[in-house]
Order: structure tokens, then sequence, then C-alpha cells
């Protein structure tokens, strides 16, 4: 549950910085967390934008194909921030418990 | 090299556990994401298909999905139950009901699905309608012919004589209806036979009342609430 929170808010932050496309989220998470499965991330990414927190466009790139690229919603900003602050505290509670 | 066979095969567990226009987007992620992988495996980077789709499936339609099979499971062995004639005339009235809601799902899925493809996830539904038709003629006539060894009055058994007689009839012509699409005639006998199996609920759950027991107050609930049930989608329909 920790891991699927902190996959989902890598997401948000990828997103928060530029739209991308899925394959581009996909390769950059999985060179983070190596050992968990591309149709994991994939999952996580869907869920993102089943709920509303992202939305999709098509565009054309300069290599040739027709690529999907996903944007923030104003609702995936919001829990961006809250997810954001979860993991503040997370990361304040651990810390003074001495695990840096 | 790999992405074809893998592509299909996810393809037909996508249209087969997602809503067709989930499955088609998908489909499609995952074909640009493929794409892009075109040198290795895609069975070990990702999963099998199956596993790839469960993953996408939320926590309630993981839960509809083992009921469904597992509903399906049941009807596929009620015919056995039938012939070993361990099935009693409520029971079998109950059977109807679930199998009627069954016909009536794939009959929508398969609708939705010949509109988006693919082929195969398309044939399976309409093997499963067919299947589900046949059980329901089986249950039909199963009930048709039980009636009479009822121990009710006979102005009972005069209703559901016609009762039966009616659904039996425009249940079959429903399904033959509409497996050969000829939707304006398959509404009017599924008028007819939601009307009449409405008709069988009610004198069954009046008979099952007069006996008072707390399992008889329970069936005939779930009685109400299949004629609920099915008055909704008749006049949805």
């Amino acid at each position: 549950m920790l891991k699927k929170d902190i996959i989902t808010l890598c997401i948000l932050h990828l997103l928060m910085e530029k739209e991308r496309y899925g394959y581009e989220m996909i390769a950059l998470l999985k060179s983070s967390f190596p050992d968990t499965q591309e149709s994991v991330l994939y999952a996580l990414l869907r869920s993102l934008y089943k709920d509303g927190n992202a939305s999709t466009y098509l565009q054309e790139s300069a290599e040739g194909p027709v690529r999907k690229y996903y944007r923030l919603s104003e609702q995936g900003v919001q829990y961006y921030h809250a997810l954001y602050d979860q993991w503040k505290q997370l990361q304040q509670s651990l810390q003074n418990l001495g695990i840096s | 090299m790999f992405s074809s066979p893998y592509l299909r095969r996810l393809t037909f567990w996508a249209y087969l556990l997602l809503d067709s226009q989930e499955a088609e987007e998908v489909v499609e992620d995952y074909s640009e994401i493929i794409q892009n992988h075109s040198d290795s495996d895609p069975q070990q980077q990702f999963g099998s298909p199956c596993s790839v789709i469960c993953k996408l499936l939320t926590a309630k339609q993981l839960i509809q999905r083992i009921l469904f099979g597992l509903v399906l499971l049941f009807l596929a062995i009620s015919p056995l139950m039938l012939f070993s004639r361990t099935v009693s005339f409520t029971a079998a009235i109950l059977l109807l009901a679930v199998q009627w809601g069954f016909l009536q799902y794939t009959l929508q899925r398969s609708k939705d699905l010949a509109q988006t493809q693919p082929k195969k996830a398309v044939a399976l539904h309409f093997l499963m309608q067919i299947v589900l038709a046949l059980l329901l003629m089986l249950l039909c006539g199963w009930i048709f012919f039980t009636f009479p060894m009822l121990q009710v009055g006979p102005s009972t058994k005069g209703v559901l004589a016609v009762a039966c007689a009616v659904f039996t009839v425009s249940g079959f012509a429903y399904t033959i209806l509409s497996l050969v699409r000829c939707l304006a005639w398959a509404r009017v006998s599924l008028v007819c036979f939601d009307a009449a199996v409405c008709c069988t609920l009610f004198v069954s759950m009046m008979a099952q009342l007069s006996e008072g027991g707390f399992w008889d107050i329970l069936v005939s609930l779930s009685f109400v609430y299949l004629m609920g049930l099915i008055a909704a989608r008749t006049l949805r329909c």
C-alpha cells in the first residue's frame, strides 16, 4: 500500500513537471523501481486517469506515431499536494525515530 | 517479434473482462508501450495477459467477475441437478429468474462487443448466450412438467398451467428472436415472458406464504425482489 502510494506520488510529480506520454513515464518509473512490473505502473497510471486526476490527449511525435499524453487535472494537483503532505509527515515521523 | 501474439491474447482478455470502451483504450495503450519495447518479450516484461488485465480491475469489478464465474458454474451444473430430481419447484423458479438475468446480461454484452470486436470475445459471449438459452429452455420445460405434481389447489394449478405455458413459449420465442436479431418481436416476447415469470413467482410466493415458516417467508421475500428486478428491466426495455 505504501509503495503504491509512493509510486502514485511519483507519477503525479512527473506530471506536475510537464505533460508526458505513457511509455515515457513508465520508463522513468521503471528506472527508479526496477523490481516493480511495468503492468503495475501502467495500472496505477490508468487508475489516476479513471479517477479524474489526469486527462489525456493525442499528439503526433517527431518519430512518427501518435502518442497519448497525460496532463494533471485540478483534482490531480490537489491529490498531489495531499499525497506530498502525507509523505512529508511520514518522513518526519521516521526522522523522529532516528531513521534518516 | 514477440508482440503480435501477446497483443492478441491481451486483446482477448481485455474484451472479456473489461467494459468495451475501457478495453479499447487499454489495448491502444499497450500497443503503444509494446511498440517501444519491440526487442524484448512482453510476457516477461508485463506478465501474462490475464494478470495484466486483472491488475486493472477494481476490487468491486473483481468480485463481480468472480461471482459471475461462480453463477455460471452453478448454471452449468443445473441440468445435472434437474436430472437427479433434487431440485424443488421453488428452487427451479429461482434458478429460472437467475438464468433470465444472465441471459439479459450476455445479450447486452454481446451487442456491446459486436460494435468493437475482437471476434473471439464476441464468439465466446455468443456461445455463452446459446448455452444459457438452452439451459433456460430446459428449465422452462422442467417447470412446465413438474407443476402438475405440486400439492396446490385447482385454481392455483390453473394459473400456473397458463403462466408456465406462456413463459415456455415466449421464452423460447424471445431467445430465438434475440439470436436472429429480430429485436422488435423479441421485445414483445420478452414482455410476455417477464409477465408470465412474475405471475409464476407471485403464485409460488402465495403458496410459500401459506406455509408460514421462516424459510418460506425468506424465499417469498427473494421472490418479491426478483419480481421487482424483472419489472424494472421490462419497463426499461
